[in-house]
């Protein structure tokens, strides 16, 4: 009795180390991660109907993956509070722990207050993925995107990521629009 | 032993080689996955359907990374997996080693089935099932995963998750159980007219 409660209880996942180098590697394969990706593709693909939907589904599915990494990596005795900070903690933090590097810049829009830029060179789900033309302007890296906004959202800052290719060049480079909502503006304001 | 440790050397040398991803993007993707399979009230049943389809076909693509690695890495001897049982050896030290960079003890229980002993579930590092999904088979893709990548070298399989962290167990238990030897089929379209 004693030994199977011990047991049960040795495997919950709330008794485990929250990062896995303690049990096992913190890597597993890019081929793994990809062809598992690209079946995540394919079922959103398969249940939306139109290019629009088929974003909204893969974003979707970054929210959550963003989300937990957030809550997974955040400061627990000090919290980002502020704009800057919490994209600068994005795009280090969050980063590394996703995809082992950082990104390569964080930019202010020169339009909008309420606008940053994070640009990326190859971002992961574009590796391996041609989108046929019958997809028009899909871009997997909505995905990423998703991760982008629910780490913002878990973390307090309502807004709205969207992600462009930019054609240049050699490679291809993403650049992920993070738009704050207006109470996030306005919070920032009152601290400025 | 020394083809075992021989194993043991090449999935070392492929893990060290292939190009890597952050473990928690990876689980955390597969979370999301089973999620959306789950969250339409599908019954649990075809949920895990789902992740076996979903497994065999990473399955079919992995065994070509897999033999093209292998075959690269080590053109002298190359891990060839003449019997079913010797299919265990590659699986367990070299396959799983090269793609999830961990690997199984193998318990051998009879001359056509075998069971592969994971430690630990990288799929599931962070999951609880809610009582309503305790019949989930959370791990099938890894079922459908070693399923998919036999019946692609010609073995006929069944591969059942015995164990689960998720279910509470210390480790993973996958049985494979042989069904003989695939007989090739050409598709229709090859016949001769």
């Amino acid at each position: 009795m004693l030994q199977s409660s011990s047991t049960s209880r040795s495997s919950h996942p709330l008794d485990r180390p929250l990062h896995r180098r303690a049990v096992t590697g913190s890597e597993v394969s890019l081929s793994a991660f990809v062809l598992l990706f690209g079946e995540l593709v394919q079922l959103h693909q398969t249940t939306s109907s139109s290019v629009p939907e088929f974003e909204a589904a893969l974003s979707k599915s970054g929210w959550e993956v963003g989300s937990r990494t957030y809550l997974m990596n955040a400061n627990v005795k000090v919290r980002e509070i502020r704009v800057l900070g919490v994209l600068q903690f994005l795009s280090s933090n969050v980063w590394m722990s996703l995809f082992n590097k950082k990104a390569d810049s964080l930019e202010k829009s020169l339009n909008s207050e309420s606008e940053y830029m994070i640009h990326d060179s190859n971002p992961l789900p574009t590796i391996f993925c041609e989108v046929p033309k019958t997809l028009g302007s899909f871009n997997p890296s909505s995905f990423v995107a998703g991760i982008i906004k629910g780490a913002l959202e878990t973390a307090g800052f309502g807004c709205e990521v969207t992600a462009h290719r930019v054609e240049e060049g050699e490679g291809n480079r993403t650049v992920f629009l993070v738009n704050f909502c207006r109470e996030v503006m306005e919070r920032e304001e009152a601290f400025a | 032993m020394s083809k075992s440790s021989s194993s043991t050397r090449l999935g070392d040398l492929a893990w060290s080689k292939s190009p890597k991803t952050s473990s928690s993007l990876f689980t955390l993707t597969y979370g999301v996955l089973v999620q959306h399979l789950c969250s339409s009230q599908t019954p649990s049943l075809e949920v895990n359907a789902s992740l076996r389809k979903i497994g065999q076909n990473i399955g079919i693509r992995l065994i070509d990374d897999y033999i093209s690695k292998t075959s690269l890495l080590s053109p002298n001897s190359p891990q060839q997996c003449t019997s079913f049982i010797n299919t265990s050896e590659a699986i367990s030290k070299v396959g799983l080693k090269m793609f999830l960079g961990i690997t199984a003890d193998v318990r051998v229980d009879s001359e056509n089935s075998y069971t592969l002993i994971l430690s630990s579930n990288p799929l599931a590092d962070f999951v609880e099932l809610p009582s309503s999904r305790s019949d989930l088979q959370y791990s099938n893709v890894l079922a459908g995963c070693i399923q998919g990548c036999l019946e692609s070298v010609g073995f006929e399989v069944e591969v059942t998750i015995v164990k689960d962290t998720v279910w509470g167990d210390e480790g993973v238990e996958v049985k494979v159980e042989g069904k003989g030897r695939k007989k090739e089929e050409l598709e229709g379209g090859f016949k001769d007219e």
